[in-house]
């Protein structure tokens, strides 16, 4: 049996006591995201599906990318990042922009451009200046899903590409290009990235079956970056009052 | 503050909430000195649009006095008297640079819940379901309004609450309508739906022109209104056994030059994939109402114009071969507030507009379950309850 386990899903190396706390918590995750779908909650149920299988199987491939084997009980420091494989999915979106494509792609290499536009995503803290940044992915409570960024291409008034260091379950890497748009309608900017889902392609098939779209993380950045840079805020409903009390995100983190 | 929250299918109940707070640099909190019921408030009170939450602050048609103003309020000062469309709309986005606010890029928080729907999304609006941006609303002590400077509008002096308020949403959305009709003198208009927002648009048209306007509802009483204070022309569409006929014969054969649709449904069709239930019952609805629209399409003169303020969502059985054997011009938005709200408020100054006789019947915010009550059944021929906090 327990052969047959590792043949369809990957040998054990995830302790037992962990492996309790896995289907524990995941199964939490799980439903709290079905019966409440928001973004951030299919997420969670993402992560949640993959702690279930972690905890009956005994095997994680976070774990197994990362080179951390803790089926003797024992935690393992993750060896190296893996690199993203070519068959990683690739997210894209587009905007058009009111604003100069200078002007644009100053805001966006400002870490407090970026730290606003991602806010809705993840807490952006530049490590050196605009060039490094920590990215740690918001509402990962117990598994927090983190890395540093460094900007691989710096095209003023062109192109701004990044990608994550070695060492994160989630490798990344994605670009920002601004170019023209036609007469007096500002830049059109297309974003695109792309990731390394965890869990591989099960992490995907169940991120899809349960509508979570990561080109909504995409899609929401741009449309927060263009309202920073026509208006120079974000619309948002943080501490709207209702008969719930205060503060009132639905589906999308609304912090600034 | 004291606030009417939605809590479920007919469940509206006034409860304690917390005060709004400025959030962003450009906002205002105003105290709210007078809020009105609209009819697209009813679809939601009855469960047929989908993103409401229990505790949600309901209502978007208001005025107030501001109170406090965000650090990049240039225009507007606290005391200022002002009314406020219901759309909010941040002025700098290419659609608010050519008056198409209703279709702001940047002020809808849940944009992407709307956009699988509408293929891209709308401004928000204050206390109108999550999908179009989940901002409390105006039957409340106060209420926070983004882009103050953009969305508030001084009122001048000597005007009462009652004649200002339904420039929030009713006057603008008629407003609009007859301005879609590119009117010219000797033109005919009938408006299907004596409601505020039908009154006001039968107005607008005489504002604009309009030689005649003809009003079809089916109760009496909002018929006698629109005869006895807009002079409009009537028929009562329950009396009459064929609307077409009697429009044609009206007109003398040309059939009206410009035909408005107010009845008033603006079902939005805001459903969402998981909601899929309520969107069936909001078709359900369309295909009721569908009635007035294909009759206004059928009426229309050849070349004429078509106007709709009441808002559909997917309609079956729409004639579009109707429209372009006669070589119909359609067109329709959400309000374009921001555009009209001067104007409107001119035409009040002047004594050509006063929207104060919508306000038959006024209540407290505390009793103000009960004045959606009778305005959901047209009792004691209501036709806006307004709210006092």
């Amino acid at each position: 049996m327990s052969d047959l386990l590792a043949e369809k899903f990957g040998v054990q190396n995830v302790g037992s006591l962990e492996r309790v706390a896995s289907v524990a918590l995941g199964s939490f995750l799980l439903w709290r995201g079905i019966k409440k779908p928001s973004l951030w909650s299919i997420t969670a149920a993402v992560a949640g599906t993959g702690l279930v299988l972690r905890g009956a199987t005994g095997h994680c491939s976070v774990c197994e990318a990362m080179g951390i084997d803790t089926s003797d009980g024992m935690p393992v420091a993750a060896k190296s990042g893996k690199s993203i494989s070519p068959s990683a999915p690739e997210i894209v979106s587009a905007q058009t922009i009111g604003k100069s494509a200078g002007e644009l792609y100053e805001l966006w290499r400002s870490p407090e451009g970026l730290r606003q536009i991602m806010a809705h995503f993840a807490d952006v803290t530049p490590l050196e200046g605009p060039t490094v940044t920590h990215w740690k992915v918001k509402g990962s409570g117990p598994l927090p899903v983190e890395w540093d960024s460094e900007l691989t291409v710096e095209q003023p008034g062109q192109e701004l590409g990044w990608a994550s260091k070695p060492g994160t379950m989630l490798p990344n890497e994605g670009s920002v290009y601004f170019s023209p748009a036609p007469a007096d309608r500002g830049t059109e900017v297309r974003v695109r990235f792309r990731f390394e889902p965890p869990l591989g392609a099960a992490g995907m098939a169940i991120s899809k079956a349960l509508g979570f779209v990561p080109k909504a993380i995409a899609s929401e950045s741009l449309r927060r970056f263009k309202a920073l840079a026509e208006t120079g805020e974000i619309p948002t409903v943080a501490g709207n009052v209702s008969g719930r009390g205060v503060s009132d995100a639905l589906g999308v983190s609304h912090a600034q | 503050m004291r606030a009417l929250c939605w809590n479920g299918v007919n469940d509206l109940r006034v409860e304690t909430v917390p005060d709004p707070k400025i959030v962003n640099a450009r906002d205002c909190i105003l105290r709210v000195t007078m809020s009105t019921t609209c009819g697209s408030d009813l679809h939601f009170i009855d469960g047929y649009l989908p993103t409401m939450r229990q505790g949600d602050v309901i209502g978007h048609e208001f005025m107030g006095e501001v109170i406090e103003t965000g650090h990049e309020v240039k225009k507007i000062k606290i005391g200022d008297r002002v009314v406020v469309p219901s759309f909010v709309s941040c002025g700098d986005c290419w659609f608010c640079q050519h008056d198409l606010f209703s279709c702001c890029d940047n002020t809808n928080p849940n944009a992407q819940m709307q956009t699988p729907l509408l293929g891209y999304p709308t401004a928000g609006i204050y206390g109108y379901t999550h999908a179009f941006g989940g901002y409390a609303g105006s039957h409340a002590q106060y209420i926070r309004v983004p882009h103050a400077d953009v969305d508030c509008f001084v009122v001048p002096e000597g005007l009462t609450d009652e004649q200002v308020v339904f420039l929030s949403d009713a006057a603008p959305t008629g407003y609009m309508g007859a301005d879609f009709c590119n009117i010219h003198p000797g033109d005919t208009v009938a408006v299907w739906g004596c409601g505020g927002v039908g009154l006001m648009a039968q107005r607008s048209a005489y504002l604009m022109g309009a030689s005649r306007v003809i009003a079809i509802d089916r109760f009496p009483e909002r018929l006698a209104v629109a005869h006895d204070r807009i002079k409009a022309e009537t028929i009562n569409y329950a009396e009459t056994p064929n609307v077409l006929e009697a429009l044609r014969e009206m007109t003398g054969g040309r059939g009206p030059d410009a035909c408005i649709d107010a009845v008033g449904m603006e079902a939005h069709g805001t459903g969402m994939d998981y909601v899929y239930d309520r969107a069936k019952q909001a078709i359900r609805m369309e295909t009721d109402r569908g009635t007035a629209l294909r009759q206004a399409i059928m009426a229309c003169r050849k070349g004429g114009n078509l106007s709709i303020l009441g808002v559909y969502g997917l309609m079956d059985k729409f004639p579009i071969g109707v429209i372009i054997n006669k070589g119909l011009t359609m067109r329709t938005a959400q309000q374009h507030g921001q555009k009209y709200v001067p104007k409107l408020l001119e035409h009040t100054v002047r004594g050509e507009l006063d929207a104060s006789f919508l306000a038959t019947h006024r209540f407290s915010l505390e009793d103000s379950p009960k004045g959606y009550d009778m305005f959901k059944h047209k009792t004691d021929n209501i036709l806006r309850a307004v709210f006092v906090p």
